[in-house]
């Protein structure tokens, strides 16, 4: 029990950001999931790959605090190549998300190759890390969250909207879906240290999809993701440190309990 | 006199270089009940979509009820139903039917003070289905449900874009029945519809639109100038075999 404490003071950062970032995304990921976009943070994530290493090539020759401006504008600008190949080129959406994904993922590999990055320091990107969590990225979180609830609550009409309609007299749809956009691109910034890149979608997708499979009310469902997204993030510490585990495997471990209920609950049905 | 709703003039679109309307004009008087007909491709939806500021046209100016589209505020007037509008519900949509008709008061900013409208939800026969969720309907409630929703403020004008495919045909009939009972009472209808049987039962105006405006005025006029006209006298041979 001492070992499990200790362990604790030492990840209390990890695990107060994890639970923010999964309140967070607890309002977002009902939207991506049932617009169909449920590959799209996974794209963003690896877009935010390619935009970390390309500021730490240019971090040596601009001041420190341009990099989390430059992170996030780089990000949302490479992602709406998404939206550029489905308008123009006319691609479907997955083929669009899927082709901006791998683009940004093997840029980022020759970058990280031929500018000697390619080292340890990947794993954690990859992986994430809930020991690398410090008071600034809790700080962080918390303004996530702070903004997500704003926001969330002057457009979720708009956004509610869009699940059963693509276009309404007098509403535009426009500035909701940007500010809906930086909103993830800022969950998945905070998420990706915590989660890695490559595991963070899992905070997004498995909880709401088990929670849409027996609901019919908007709040109910936000409000039950919140709790088992935060019960992943207090499973996964509690199977990572018992068992000496990465904590985003272990997370993922335990939110897959909720794919298995929802197979039980399809043959409930 | 009557007030104008919609002022449609010298309107022109165009989509990927192709143009779709070409000098439109056309007024819509409070109280009709309007028919668009035209083939496939002709640039009804569009001209719809125009009047609803969706699209934005290459020549030509809306008004609605006098103020210019870009100037105009009041869109809570305007209910609309689009073409296969349940197309995006599914068993997953996590909303209840009550739910799903109560939006509009929170993207129109309007105080929702009482109880639902009864007496609309009765007549297109959804009473029942308020606590359901909206992916368990079938087809016709669900299009139904669009209906009611478009309803729910009290609109001035209706517009609906082939609001009864997929309706079996006494659904189609309570249904028009139903809008009748509206139109009676003073609402203003556009109908986007291929079903011809309707011009002679409910519709008190039509335009006929194929690109151009070829036609706009009352359904005993339509029939004389049907005749005329290539495509739309096709129109007028199914309406006369089928009543």
């Amino acid at each position: 029990m001492k070992f499990f404490l200790d362990s604790l003071s030492l990840v209390k950062w990890g695990v107060l950001s994890g639970i923010l970032l999964g309140i967070s995304i607890s309002f977002t990921s009902p939207f991506l999931i049932l617009k169909r976009n449920a590959l799209f943070p996974h794209a963003l994530t690896h877009v935010y790959f390619l935009a970390i290493i390309l500021a730490s090539i240019v971090l040596n020759k601009i001041p420190f605090y341009f990099s989390f401006p430059f992170i996030a504008i780089f990000t949302l600008l490479f992602t709406s190549l998404i939206w550029i190949l489905r308008k123009r080129v006319k691609f479907y959406e997955d083929t669009s998300t899927s082709i901006v994904t791998h683009l940004a993922l093997g840029i980022a590999l020759i970058l990280a190759t031929k500018t000697y990055q390619y080292d340890a320091r990947i794993l954690s990107y990859l992986f994430g890390s809930l020991i690398g969590i410090t008071y600034k990225e809790f700080f962080e979180s918390f303004i996530t969250f702070f903004f997500t609830l704003v926001i969330f609550y002057k457009f979720y009409p708009l956004w509610i909207a869009q699940i059963t309609d693509k276009e309404l007299p007098g509403l535009d749809f426009k500035l909701a879906n940007l500010l809906f956009l930086i909103l993830v691109t800022f969950q998945i910034i905070i998420g990706v240290k915590l989660m890695g890149i490559l595991l963070v979608s899992v905070l997004f997708i498995f909880s709401t999809s088990f929670v849409l499979q027996f609901t019919k009310n908007f709040k109910f469902l936000i409000l039950i993701t919140i709790l088992l997204n935060i019960l992943g993030i207090l499973g996964g510490t509690i199977i990572s440190i018992f068992w000496d585990v990465p904590f985003s495997g272990a997370v993922v471990i335990f939110m897959s309990l909720y794919i298995l209920l929802s197979f039980i609950l399809s043959f409930l049905k | 006199m009557n007030q104008t709703i919609i002022e449609v003039k010298n309107l022109f679109f165009s989509y990927e270089h192709h143009l779709i309307s070409e000098d439109i004009n056309l007024k819509v008087e409070k109280g009709d009940y309007l028919a668009l007909i035209g083939p496939n491709g002709g640039g009804k939806t569009t001209l719809v979509r125009c009047i609803l500021g969706f699209l934005k046209p290459i020549k030509g100016k809306i008004f609605l009820w006098g103020e210019e589209i870009k100037n105009f505020k009041d869109w809570f007037k305007i209910g609309y139903v689009p073409q296969r509008a349940g197309d995006l519900v599914d068993s997953l949509t996590p909303l209840s039917v009550k739910d799903f008709l109560l939006m509009p008061f929170k993207w129109y900013k309007k105080n929702f003070e009482k109880d639902l409208n009864t007496d609309l939800i009765e007549k297109f026969g959804i009473k029942d289905l308020l606590d359901k969720k909206l992916g368990e309907l079938s087809y016709g409630q669900l299009q139904r449900a669009y209906i009611v929703r478009a309803l729910i403020l009290d609109p001035e004008l209706l517009i609906l874009d082939e609001p009864s495919v997929g309706l079996d045909f006494f659904t189609q009939e309570v249904f028009y029945e139903t809008l009748e009972e509206f139109h009676k009472k003073g609402l203003t209808i556009i109908l986007i519809t291929h079903e011809t049987w309707l011009l002679t039962k409910w519709i008190d105006k039509v335009a006929c639109i194929n690109q151009k405006l070829y036609f706009h005025g009352d359904h005993e006029s339509f029939c004389v100038m049907a005749k005329k006209l290539e495509f739309f006298s096709e129109y007028h041979k199914i309406e006369h075999t089928h009543w």
